[in-house]
């Protein structure tokens, strides 16, 4: 209900704050949020759904830009 | 219309007499509820085909749209107004479209309230339990000449205790034996009947006898009207009322069975592919 | 005791009497019993539930105005309006509504043209809808929005995926015995970054209505309504599956789009004929059915169609209302979608089209909205409505299911659907913004560029069918006037923008950018592969340098990024998009001559921002009457580079940037030296006094008469 909470050292928090401006987010959320599925992703590797060829088609069906 | 409204009688009784012939061992509530689901499901359909369903529908949603807008728009106040008003108007158009399938289910649910009312407002009395039985006579002077004669069953246990400023006779009776009674009232040389039940299982008890009338023979259709002309305007039996026992609370039957039939109507609103 | 008896058979009698003299039904209703209950309860209930809220309202409302009142007093006393509407018109092209207006047929246009504001607003690289409306709703370029074209490749696997959502189930899964059953809601992601500008004004206290913008899907939560609009999925999980059904034993499939399903004879009353709907796979996976009957009546012009219990009358070459269909989504619970059918032939076969199957706004199978009550309130007033992202079916067109009228129908069906929620969210937002976003204009220009053409290849493709010729003038007229219904109903303190994300061009030839990779020497095939398989199934990646994916972009085989990547990154990297951009830019359609790329640029120098590295690492701007092939979109490398487009997709945008700008009108005088609409959201929040942030690219433009 109240979201999820960690808790991030002050100082920590201010130069996040600030790169995520440097770097053009919309608010340091969207910086961490980035930040961290990135270095997931280089753990953990990617966690998108392995489609088949035909589960791609069906997902994209219809998109008029497309045949 | 005399005639008519006998006709209509009959059919009501007849009908119902044979609806009520396998529930009268029943517990009243078990009864009462099978009669709520069937007359649930019977005004279900008959709304149904009765009613534009499509507009129903469309009236409806309207309604509830208006009061989500009530919600989703309560920053802008002048939306929320207006909503208000929508809401009234939508709920008004709701109600002219259900006025027709109303109107048509009103004569037979009259009819059949006023048959549940004889089997489900009151019940017999008791061997050994006094009740009163009223005699209304047309005439002040009537009330000392009035004399009843009880049948094997019944018996008087008072004087009987007159009321000439009422231009009542009331007499204090006690049950003494199962089965139907008629109790005999003379006066002035004329007589006049009265059943009486006394049973333990659900009975259609007739708690008046009237003297002839459009509205109050449709109400007591159970024991034909007094003789017109006759001294004694009305013969009316105080039966005990029954209350419906669910659990700790004792029910009004009619509360009871407004609510079951509205909860089969709910229950049975999308096998019977009825909007309401 | 005596007395009450008389007293209840007198208020029975009372009651009746009065009921049947008045013919109350309310009076009815507190006595007749359940029929008069169905009647009383719903529209009780209704009131009682408005009498709820508003005591919970009541109740709670100082404190919720002390709370509002400190952030609604500073949003609204430094706003300079009390209200801006933005009519956004998909793909609306400032050279065409030039025309007609100086034609005289867009008098309301040209009203705001002669006494506001009429500039070209400079679009996106590249010029795609999701991309373009991201920008216009977040205020930045794609490289803080991470939005690039309709399609993202996943570098895992060469394979596409929608880049602005991801839906998949909730991952959670109850195990009874050998049943698996999914429980949680779907899993959904936008995969759009940054905030929309009406986020940022709800922070403040300014409320907004936000219809049909693309890229809202799934929904974020704001002080405001919106219901999301482009890359909405139908209930099946595709962008838009129609559904032929015909009772000929031709089972030939179709290219795109559709399924082509066969009618049987209705085995039970051996009359007619049935069908089923494809639904939603089921938990085990298995898709699910909605089964139907089709009963051809005395008039040989319409049949009966049973569905879900219900039967409709369907007549020749007309559109059915949107009918109600549901799927067993699992144990006790269903999915409800809606469609319309379309009675195309009786004889000699019996055919019919079926639209997609939408989400049902009123029982969303998936959060269309936000709130979530906002799609249902939108379906119980208006009725039920289309809310497929793209939900005019182009390729119903495209494959000849369709012709020009009953596209058109379909499409204008869809556009009053959304005008009436227009009109309603414009009188429910007295203050702050209101937006809507009119896709019709893309899908008309898209499918009907072909008549404003005399030799545009389609044209003569598609000559045998029904033709309408005005179609993409008689829409730009139409919008005109719902321009001017708009203009009555605001006032000089009311700011109207009409925008659109880019313009329109024609779409004549298609370029094979992998075709031209392979014959260039940076693509390899597989041996004995032909290259006509979707998706890259057949190039072989270890020989691969670079690849063509999507609407505008080119991809480096890079190692350590692609699975197969073959391309260091760093100097290798930079060196092979240098030369690509130096070979591509300029070339030339041998059968005319003419110049078909116009320029390719590297991605460094039209992006910036934290996503830059999930954006194709060439932009391509094709030059008008250009656009990728339909074959290279989609990882085919077979077929000539250039080659003619037949379909009835005539016209597009998805071409060099500059040459396709959108439109900006304004009832007000807008300063700005050259609008883009990147520029709308700074110009928003500066309008209700919001300090702009710091992540923004565009500039606020400065509204003189205000």
């Amino acid at each position: 209900m109240f979201g999820n909470r960690v808790k991030i050292d002050d100082g920590l928090l201010m130069k996040a704050k600030k790169c995520s401006e440097l770097a053009g987010y919309a608010d340091v959320e969207e910086f961490v949020n980035h930040v961290l599925e990135k270095e997931i992703t280089k753990i953990l590797g990617s966690d998108d759904e392995q489609q088949s060829d035909a589960e791609v088609k069906k997902r994209l069906q219809g998109l008029g830009y497309i045949e | 219309m005399r005639l008519l409204i006998s006709a209509v009688n009959a059919a009501a009784n007849g009908v119902c007499e044979i609806l009520f012939a396998s529930l009268r061992g029943l517990p009243p509530l078990v009864a009462l509820g099978i009669i709520a689901f069937l007359t649930g499901a019977v005004m279900l359909l008959a709304y149904k085909f009765t009613s534009n369903q499509r507009s129903i529908g469309r009236a409806k949603d309207v309604m509830q749209a208006h009061v989500l807008a009530v919600r989703l728009f309560q920053d802008q106040i002048g939306v929320v107004l207006r909503s208000y008003g929508r809401i009234l108007r939508a709920t008004f158009g709701y109600l002219r479209l259900s006025l027709v399938p109303l109107l048509v289910m009103f004569i037979p649910l009259t009819l059949l309230l006023i048959q549940l009312e004889a089997r489900f407002a009151y019940r017999s009395p008791r061997i050994g339990e006094p009740f009163l039985v009223t005699v209304r006579v047309a005439q002040p002077q009537d009330v000392a000449g009035v004399s009843l004669e009880t049948p094997a069953g019944l018996a008087l246990t008072a004087p009987l205790l007159r009321d000439a400023e009422g231009r009542e006779v009331v007499a204090r009776l006690e049950a003494r034996q199962a089965g139907s009674w008629n109790l005999l009232v003379r006066l002035a040389g004329s007589e006049s009947k009265k059943q009486l039940i006394v049973s333990e299982r659900l009975e259609s008890l007739s708690t008046e006898r009237v003297s002839p009338g459009i509205l109050a023979r449709l109400l007591n259709p159970l024991e034909d009207p007094l003789p017109a002309g006759s001294p004694v305007i009305a013969i009316a039996v105080d039966y005990p009322e029954r209350r419906i026992a669910l659990g700790r609370f004792n029910l009004n039957w009619m509360v009871t069975f407004f609510v079951l039939s509205l909860l089969a109507g709910l229950a049975l609103k999308r096998p019977l592919r009825a909007d309401f | 005791m005596q007395r009450t008896v008389h007293k209840r058979k007198a208020l029975f009698a009372g009651l009746a009497a009065a009921t049947l003299i008045l013919a109350t039904p309310v009076v009815a209703a507190a006595y007749v019993g359940p029929g008069a209950g169905f009647a009383v309860l719903s529209s009780f209930l209704t009131l009682f539930i408005a009498f709820l809220y508003s005591l919970l309202a009541l109740v709670t409302w100082p404190i919720r105005q002390l709370l509002r009142w400190r952030r609604r007093r500073r949003a609204y006393q430094r706003a300079r309006v009390e209200r801006a509407v933005i009519v956004g018109f998909d793909g609306m092209d400032p050279e065409l509504a030039t025309r007609w207006m100086d034609e005289g047929k867009l008098p309301h246009l040209a009203r705001l043209r002669d006494q506001g504001t009429f500039r070209k607003l400079a679009t996106t690289f590249p010029p795609i809808s999701p991309v373009a409306w991201s920008t216009f709703l977040t205020g930045v370029n794609p490289g803080k929005h991470n939005i690039y074209d309709f399609l993202a490749r996943n570098p895992a696997n060469y394979l596409p995926y929608l880049s602005s959502a991801q839906i998949g189930d909730s991952g959670r899964r109850l195990k009874i015995g050998k049943w698996s059953l999914p429980i949680g809601r779907p899993k959904m992601r936008l995969l759009r970054k940054s905030k929309p500008f009406w986020n940022l004004l709800g922070d403040a206290g300014v409320f907004s209505s936000v219809l049909r913008v693309p890229i809202t899907f799934p929904p974020e939560k704001f002080q405001g309504v919106l219901l999301s609009g482009m890359c909405v999925p139908d209930l099946c999980g595709s962008q838009g599956t129609f559904y032929f059904y015909s009772s000929s034993t031709a089972t030939n499939a179709f290219e795109e789009g559709g399924v082509r399903l066969r009618l049987q004879k209705n085995p039970k009353s051996g009359r007619g004929f049935a069908g089923t709907i494809p639904g939603p796979g089921n938990n085990g996976g298995s898709e699910t059915r909605c089964p139907f009957t089709l009963e051809a009546r005395d008039k040989k012009s319409e049949c009966v169609l049973e569905i879900e219990g219900q039967r409709y009358t369907l007549r020749m070459g007309e559109y059915s209302e949107w009918i109600e269909v549901s799927f067993r989504a699992g144990r006790g619970s269903r999915a409800r979608g809606i469609c319309r059918f379309l009675l195309k032939q009786l004889a000699p076969d019996v055919e019919v089209y079926v639209t997609p199957v939408n989400i049902d706004p009123r029982r969303p199978a998936l959060p269309i909205s936000h709130p979530l009550s906002y799609s249902v309130y939108l379906g119980k007033l208006l009725g039920p409505y289309a809310t497929l992202g793209l939900a005019e079916d182009t390729w119903g067109l495209n494959e000849g299911v369709l012709d020009d009228n009953s596209f058109l129908e379909q499409c204008y069906l869809i556009h009053d659907e959304r005008e009436k929620m227009f009109f309603d969210a414009l009188e429910k937002t007295a203050r702050g913004v209101c937006i809507c976003v009119f896709d019709i204009t893309d899908r008309v220009q898209h499918m009907f560029w072909r008549y404003l053409e005399k030799d545009h290849p389609a044209a003569e493709a598609t000559a045998g069918a029904p033709q309408r010729r005005d179609a993409i003038e008689q829409m730009y007229v139409r919008m005109d006037a719902l321009v001017g219904r708009v203009m009555e109903q605001v006032d000089d303190k009311t700011l109207v923008l009409v925008v659109s994300d880019h313009g329109f061009q024609s779409f004549a030839r298609g370029v094979n950018l992998n075709r031209w990779l392979l014959d260039n020497g940076y693509l390899a095939l597989k041996d004995g592969a032909t290259g006509t398989h979707d998706w890259f199934a057949d190039v072989d990646w270890s020989k691969t340098q670079a690849f063509a994916m999507g609407l505008n972009g080119i991809y480096v085989n890079q190692r350590n990024r692609e699975r197969d990547g073959i391309i260091e990154p760093g100097k290798d990297t930079q060196e092979l998009i240098r030369e690509l951009c130096a070979k591509l830019t300029g070339l030339a359609d041998p059968a005319s001559g003419q110049v078909g790329v116009t320029e390719v640029f590297d991605r460094r120098n039209v992006y910036n921002g934290p996503y830059v590295d999930g954006s194709p690492d060439l932009v391509i701007c094709y030059a008008r009457g250009y656009r990728a092939a339909w074959e290279s979109v989609k990882g085919q490398v077979a077929g000539e580079i250039f080659s003619d487009n037949n379909k009835a997709w005539s016209g597009d945008h998805c071409i060099d940037p500059r040459l396709v700008p959108g439109v900006l009108f304004s009832n007000h005088k807008i300063e700005a030296a050259a609008p883009a609409i990147v520029d709308v959201a700074p110009t928003m929040l500066e309008l209700f006094g919001v300090k702009l942030p710091a992540h923004f690219d565009g500039k606020a433009w400065s509204i003189s008469t205000l």
